[in-house]
């Protein structure tokens, strides 16, 4: 199992590298270049093209690469935002604390929404309760997250204000996005629940327990629900991934100083080292989620757990 | 004898994949839910291809003082924004935008990630290998921030909107595309197919592809729902299709500033998204159970 | 003649889904007495499972439809509540289903498995020890050892597992055990070991059984009577020796029984019935098999035939009906 961790977290390590390269290709075609962007619009071209020089800027594209790789490797150094002169990952921290409040209570509200009406529906499928929760879901699948943040803004802070627009000084900030963020992913969730429940529900070993004098609840906790549960978990850390770095949109309409706004603004602004550092450490957090997710995957089946300690 | 046996075999083989096509049609024809949801998808699809006979496109560009901020209105049915243009013109003419955007990167990420799958997954060993690592970086990096970053750097416009939420989409399709074909590969007729030596080409696209296919299908009809969201993400952006060119998400960005005031700038594009992601989604659905009658019972 | 452990009277199972009405089990009756080992055979798709899973109240609520009655130990199994019903299976009647590869529950230890349905049943108030000492009992009585009662499915092989899908059945000394092909998914040699091993349990327990098996060689080994179902119906039953040696036989049945190879008689080929089962969804009007049946007459297409009775052989076909049409 431990040699199992340490494989897969030396997999990563290439991931990474990758991630590195395609973002560092990426924000390398983006026109613009950081001298003139430290140094402003109104500056000498001669000091623009110094400081270009000074930061390497004027070499070609792999000898940046590599010093890039070489920088953090070597000395953990990730550079200095263009724009505020400041270690990158000083604001990283800083603007990480929101996305995270909003990423975490928006997947443990959305699981508990999504998985415990996803089972009730498959259960009780063809029911009321059933076709109420499918339609909801089905709806609350489309709607853009944006508009469904810009409709709950008109409704809870312009007609009745119970909540304000926008900000994240205090918690009320945070309902609005959260609700957003909760309502889209409980209604994928819902729907992955369903499916997967009611495709096991047909499985022969359910006709098993049930042939064993089961009871319904019997068979849905201990045998069905279980075995449904390794595509759920999966969505679950993808999404929970998504929300780190995917609520971007959720934070721009509701002004939430995350960090996807951060890196957002970073990316208009050409600041390379931010937007670098940015979804470097997204990818890493995401390389940790799904890593957690196969070790739950190896609790809950034995078989995932013979093959790991293999 | 062996001669009329086999064509009788053959005319029998083709009329039952005829047969088998029409069995989909007919249950798919009974869900009621996927049936309307094809029938609004024809009228958008209709509304984008005739909007010109429509509406004209001028309406929905050409700016006019005084008819800011109108209310829906004989005139205008969907009132108007803050210069003068007319709503319902630029959500008919945005429909253009948001359904061949959704089409084209699904048509391309099924073909790429459709190509790269299927390599992955019949090859296995170190095609696989490196086809699905490489996938993994990009589902590393979240999405949307990826699409942002790759507008930025080619700069705002339809293709490279289309080549952003296209290149963040892939991955999914190569995934899905992979495991359709690993769980087609392992039966024992592709190893019969092998045994009289036919080629990996004729394999993949005679054998594996053909059984490989609903899934993939249901996950290609709601995709273009998720492409049409993330375009209309990020026009909101500001990152996608530009003024004054009419786009549904970046319509809902410009009416952020008057929604206070006037909500139904709000409504109709905003309905727009949803209503056509809504009906790709049910048509998914209903396909998924037509192809897969068992599901259901 | 002894006491009836199970009857059944007119079952009519019927499958509706919206797009299509599926007659699986179409009025059939049978009777099963203490003790003895009933063989339900026929092709697939005949209904037997589905009669299997009707008398365990085991199909699909929603859209399998069962009429008739399913008299078991004097009350109709059809009439019970579903609570009722638990305290029926399991205890009082088991199945050993078909495919023991996905028979069991893949996250759950075989021993769980095995003591879940004595914890269930548990009318002699058993502690955790007994529980689990009769879990090894019965892990040894189906020759596994009872170390492995900690091992996860996958680690056992298709033999085993079915060896474990019995010992499940037989936990809590079922009256009736309703085996489901119990041997098609093995190997031949380990069929033989199964097959034996059952014989021998079923000896020693005294449970009466109800064999589904499409293999006639299987029937002759462990069947005191013998039903041959064909689309839904059944169209010959008797002793084993009436289905076995009588002289009147359903065509079917000669069908059958010319399609497996016999080693005594040097024929030069099997003779195998031509075509195919009846759609369900459609069936013929008058006798089910009178499309594929040799010796079809004309009222065979148009009237369904009656039982000709003969002592406790009955064979549902027009040839015997009918003074001197043979």
């Amino acid at each position: 199992m431990y040699r199992y961790v340490i494989k897969r977290l030396l997999f990563t390590i290439p991931v990474l590298l990758g991630v590195t390269f395609i973002v560092f290709t990426i924000m390398a075609l983006t026109p613009g270049d950081p001298g003139r962007l430290i140094l402003g619009q109104t500056a000498r071209q001669e000091a623009v093209d110094q400081l270009n020089h000074e930061l390497g800027y004027d070499q070609p594209f792999f000898t940046r690469f590599f010093n890039y790789i070489k920088d953090i490797v070597t000395k953990f150094d990730f550079g200095v935002s263009y724009r505020t002169q400041q270690p990158v990952f000083d604001e990283i921290w800083a603007r990480f604390p929101f996305t995270l409040r909003l990423a975490v209570f928006s997947i443990i509200f959305s699981s508990l929404i999504g998985v415990s009406l996803g089972i009730l529906s498959a259960v009780k499928q063809y029911t009321f309760i059933d076709t109420f929760s499918t339609v909801m879901a089905m709806f609350f699948a489309a709607i853009p997250g944006f508009w469904l943040g810009m409709m709950l803004i008109y409704f809870f802070s312009y007609k009745i204000p119970i909540f304000p627009t926008h900000g994240a000084d205090s918690w009320d900030g945070f309902v609005l996005p959260i609700i957003t963020l909760t309502l889209g992913g409980a209604a994928s969730l819902l729907r992955l629940t369903r499916s997967t429940m009611l495709e096991t529900i047909r499985a022969d070993y359910i006709r098993t327990a049930r042939a064993k004098g089961a009871s319904q609840k019997i068979v849905i906790w201990r045998h069905a629900l279980k075995n449904a549960l390794l595509p759920i978990i999966t969505v679950l850390g993808m999404q929970f991934g998504g929300l780190l770095g995917g609520a971007v949109i959720t934070e721009t309409v509701f002004a939430i100083p995350g960090l996807g706004m951060h890196i957002v603004t970073a990316i208009r602004q050409k600041d390379v080292p931010v937007v670098m550092s940015g979804t470097l450490f997204l990818a890493a957090l995401f390389c940790i989620i799904m890593l957690l997710v196969d070790l739950l995957y190896a609790f809950i089946d034995p078989r995932i757990r013979a093959k790991y300690s293999r | 004898m062996s001669n009329t046996a086999a064509a009788k075999a053959h005319s029998g083989k083709k009329s039952k994949k005829n047969s088998q096509l029409k069995e989909v049609w007919r249950r798919f024809r009974k869900n009621k839910s996927a049936m309307v949801g094809l029938i609004i998808l024809i009228l958008f699809a209709l509304c984008a291809i005739f909007a010109d006979l429509i509406v004209p496109y001028e309406r929905g560009i050409d700016q006019d003082g005084s008819v800011r901020l109108q209310g829906p209105s004989a005139e205008h049915w969907f009132g108007t924004d803050a210069f003068g243009r007319d709503t319902f013109a630029r959500v008919v003419h945005g429909s253009r935008v948001s359904l061949s955007i959704g089409f084209a990167a699904v048509g391309i990420s099924l073909i790429l990630g459709g190509f790269l799958g299927a390599a992955a997954g019949y090859y296995g060993g170190r095609a696989d290998n490196i086809i699905m690592r490489i996938m993994d970086v990009f589902t590393c990096v979240p999405g949307i921030l990826l699409a942002l970053a790759i507008v930025a750097a080619l700069g705002s416009s339809m293709t490279n909107l289309l080549i952003a939420v296209t290149i963040s989409s892939i991955p999914g399709f190569v995934r899905l595309v992979r495991s359709s074909i690993l769980t087609v590969v392992e039966n024992d007729f592709i190893e019969a197919a092998r045994s009289y030596g036919a080629k990996d080409f004729r394999i993949i696209t005679k054998y594996i592809l053909p059984n490989a296919i609903g899934p993939i299908i249901v996950q290609a009809t709601m995709g273009i729902a998720s492409m049409i969201l993330s375009a209309s993400g990020l026009s909101y952006m500001g990152m996608g299709i530009q003024p004054p060119r009419p786009e549904w998400g970046a319509m809902l960005s410009e009416a952020k500033d008057y929604m206070r005031t006037d909500p139904h700038l709000l409504l109709f594009p905003g309905f727009a998204i949803l209503i056509s992601a809504l009906c790709f989604n049910l048509v998914g659905d209903g396909l998924r159970d037509a192809l897969d009658p068992k599901l259901k019972d | 003649m002894s006491e009836k452990l199970l009857e059944i009277h007119d079952l009519e199972v019927i499958y509706k889904t919206g797009l299509e009405t599926v007659y699986a089990v179409n009025k059939i009756n049978l009777s099963l007495e203490k003790g003895k080992t009933l063989g339900l055979v026929g092709e697939t798709g005949a209904g037997k499972t589905t009669t299997a899973l009707a008398i365990l109240a085991l199909l699909p609520e929603r859209t399998a439809h069962v009429k008739g009655e399913i008299i078991f130990d004097g009350q109709d199994l059809l009439q019970l509540k579903e609570y009722e019903l638990r305290e029926i299976r399991g205890e009082k009647i088991s199945m050993i289903f078909q495919d023991p590869m996905s028979s069991l529950n893949p996250i759950l230890t075989v021993g769980s498995q095995i003591s879940e349905a004595l914890t269930l049943h548990n009318d002699q108030n058993r502690s955790k020890e007994e529980i689990e000492a009769r879990v090894e009992e019965v892990l040894e009585m189906v020759g596994i050892p009872a170390f492995r009662k900690k091992d996860y499915p996958h680690q056992f092989s298709g033999g085993m597992k079915q060896r474990v899908v019995i010992a499940i059945a037989l936990a809590c000394e079922p009256e009736l055990l309703i085996a489901d092909e119990p041997t098609t998914a093995l190997d031949v040699t380990i069929q033989a070991q199964v097959l034996a091993m059952m014989n021998e349990l079923r000896e020693r327990l005294q449970t009466s059984m109800i064999m589904i098996t499409h293999d006639l060689g299987i029937v002759a080994q462990t069947c005191d009577d013998v039903a041959v179902m064909y689309a839904g119906e059944i169209i010959e039953y008797g002793s084993a020796a009436d289905i076995f040696t009588g002289d009147k036989h359903h065509p079917y049945t000669v069908g059958l029984f010319g399609s497996i190879p016999n080693l005594e008689v040097d024929s030069p080929r099997l003779s195998p019935i031509e075509g195919l089962m009846p759609d369900p969804t459609d069936l013929p009007k008058g006798c089910k098999f009178s499309p594929r049946c040799p010796q079809c007459m004309d009222i065979c297409r148009e009237v369904p035939p009656a039982d000709y009775v003969n002592g406790g052989h009955r064979i549902c076909c027009h040839l015997y009906n009918k003074e001197g049409t043979k």
